[in-house]
């Protein structure tokens, strides 16, 4: 188990790590960047799996699996339309043809 | 956890930076997607292998699920729907923070006893709580914007009261709940409280604010996630989780300042559907009415539950009475300014043919005939009449007779950040052809004519000066600034925002083609010669 301090260190930096990159990204992209970002918050799925999968090798209560199961669907719902649908968007913007 | 899983785990969280960072330019913006898709398969892998459940058959099963579901709906959507589809899968990945929440509260997929047990019960209720408010509110937006549910802000009698109520008892239960030992009742009625609050949070928002909402949501489910990482103990989603809170939060700060709006009056629902200042009216208008009724005066909560129909009703008047007032003062500012511009340039070089050529027979189709400068002005009128395919063929037809044509996006114009960027590109428009607000304003002045097509309240000047109204403060394009306006709206009727805009009225210089905006675009496009 990691020790609860480095965990909000973790989450401490990178909140500031993306506070500065996202900074930059022109209104444009908005939307794309926002669905990204969507996408990316199904990374909760890593949780669900590691909580399903110990659970279900743990042979434990019905309940237990059954939460897990819907965790693990939600989830990766999530990931793959985020990710479907920004790569969708993403590809529409082009520049004109002339330039 | 080894070494090993850390360094892989900062590695992909890196990874994951570098793609979003990606994502600031068109160019690189394709590959930073795919660059973040990439690490989250490989940290899904990571995960499975050193937590040695890589035999756990069963939970293949759901992830294959999940990946056609959620496969099939990215692909089949039409990018009209795209705003409601981001709200529903950031529901659905602050449902699985919450799920995740619950599990480990009640200890379910924890191998051996954790050594923080304090700290782990903290961060799975804490998940519970964020992670379901972020369901029920996207869930509510989400139904908002499909139109399942009534647009418009809903207000409970007591509202504030049952809200503040309800995050009051759900931060007592999360601090009971972290000082006694596991009790599954606590849980449930912990989902309940915040359900409820989510429930209560969102639906008083209304449309112009909903963007930011969403947002807002959209942060929110990073940070379930990150917590939902901690108690679980897993660096990847704690990294990732705070990079797309602090993200999300980012957006919404540079969306409210585009607004005008503060966040906490968002969330405490003061800007729903009045801004501050109405409400500050309302609450005078109540009591005025209290005090006519009752001469010994009563408490003003009391007031304000008080026959709240008549309220509204004088309210509205109230409304009405004031916006005339900005009209008509704006309207003598606009006939002095023109009086004052005719005396600076009374031989003006090329405005002087267009002005005398108006009062005889102008039609939208004859300005933007002669015109060598055109600015559109999409806003979400557009998207609904999904006529981003025929502007496309304004903008064709214009540039084929060798006019300069751009388009100028305001930043909350639509129902989410850049929806109007997504549409035009969505019709083939290239975005080197989009402008920012800033960009772009000092433009008007000088441009031969504007074609708003579905905005309202983006270019109401009234925002200007209207004192006490929603939008009063909010920086808008400066449309009123052009000599020719040609608006394809649906009708005069008020934005969300609930404010008449004063150009409509203006008596020089405005063709107004009300109707679809595909019929009238097309119209214009046949009569252009």
């Amino acid at each position: 188990m990691i020790h609860p301090l480095l965990l909000v260190g973790v989450f401490v930096v990178c909140t500031v790590a993306g506070y500065f990159i996202i900074r930059t990204v022109p209104s444009l992209l908005h939307t794309p960047l926002m669905s990204g970002m969507n996408a990316l918050s199904g990374v909760t799925l890593v949780g669900a799996l590691t909580a399903t999968g110990v659970a279900l090798l743990l042979d434990q209560t019905f309940w237990a699996q059954i939460c897990g199961g819907t965790a693990i669907v939600l989830a990766t719902v999530n990931v793959f339309g985020g990710f479907g649908i920004t790569h969708r968007m993403l590809r529409m913007f082009r520049k004109s043809k002339k330039k | 956890m080894s070494l090993l899983q850390l360094i892989i785990s900062i590695i992909l969280s890196l990874a994951v930076l570098a793609g979003i960072a990606m994502m600031s330019r068109v160019r690189t913006a394709v590959a930073g997607n795919l660059l973040s898709a990439a690490a989250m398969l490989c940290g899904v892998v990571a995960t499975l292998w050193f937590n040695g459940i890589v035999t756990a058959w069963t939970i293949y099963t759901g992830l294959l699920i999940g990946a056609l579901i959620g496969s099939l709906m990215a692909s089949r959507a039409q990018m009209i729907q795209m705003p409601q589809l981001v709200a529903l899968f950031n529901g659905l990945g602050g449902g699985a923070s919450a799920l995740v929440g619950v599990m480990t509260y009640m200890c379910w997929g924890m191998p051996v006893g954790t050594a923080y047990p304090t700290f782990v019960k903290a961060a799975a209720l804490v998940a519970i709580a964020v992670g379901m408010i972020t369901l029920v509110g996207s869930l509510i937006a989400a139904g908002k914007l499909h139109r399942l549910i009534n647009q418009r802000p809903a207000v409970y009698p007591k509202h504030s009261l049952w809200t503040m109520g309800l995050l009051f008892i759900s931060v007592v239960l999360l601090t009971a709940g972290i000082l006694i030992d596991t009790q599954p009742w606590l849980m449930v009625v912990l989902l309940l409280a915040v359900s409820g609050f989510g429930y209560l949070f969102s639906i008083r928002v209304g449309g112009a604010d909903m963007p930011i909402t969403i947002s807002l949501l959209n942060s929110l489910s990073g940070v379930a996630g990150a917590i939902a990482g901690m108690a679980v103990g897993d660096i990847f989603l704690v990294a990732v989780g705070g990079i797309v809170g602090a993200s999300g939060l980012l957006l919404t700060q540079i969306m409210c300042r585009a607004m005008n709006r503060s966040l906490t009056a968002i969330m405490l629902g003061t800007t729903g559907k009045k801004s501050a200042a109405l409400k500050e009216q309302r609450q005078q208008s109540s009591m005025a009415a209290q005090r006519e009724k009752t001469p010994d005066g009563q408490p003003t909560q009391f007031a304000q539950t008080y026959d709240f129909e008549q309220l509204l009703e004088q309210l509205n008047d109230m409304e009405v009475q004031q916006l005339l007032d900005a009209i008509n003062a704006l309207t003598q500012e606009v006939s002095a300014l023109r009086a004052e511009l005719a005396q600076l340039k009374p031989a003006a070089t090329s405005a002087a043919p267009a002005e005398q050529a108006a009062p005889v027979a102008p039609t939208p189709a004859a300005i933007l005939s002669q015109a060598k400068d055109v600015i559109i002005v999409p806003g979400y009128g557009m998207a609904l009449a999904q006529a981003q395919h025929v502007v496309k063929q304004l903008a064709d037809k214009l540039e084929h007779r060798g006019t300069r044509v751009r388009f100028a996006i305001h930043p909350v114009a639509g129902r989410m950040p850049g929806h109007m960027n997504v549409l035009l590109a969505e019709a083939d428009i290239p975005y080197d052809q989009l402008y920012e607000m800033d960009a772009i304003n000092d433009d008007f002045k000088q441009t031969d004519a504007v074609v708003v097509i579905g905005a309202n309240d983006v270019l109401n000047p009234a925002a200007r000066n209207a004192e006490g109204t929603p939008i009063y403060g909010m920086p808008v394009l400066a449309v009123d600034e052009a000599r020719e306006v040609i608006v394809c709206n649906m009708d005069l009727k008020p934005g969300y925002a609930g404010v008449e805009n004063p150009l409509y009225t203006r008596d020089k210089g405005v063709y107004l083609c009300l109707g679809d905006a595909k019929d009238t675009l097309m119209n214009i496009i046949n009569d252009i010669r």
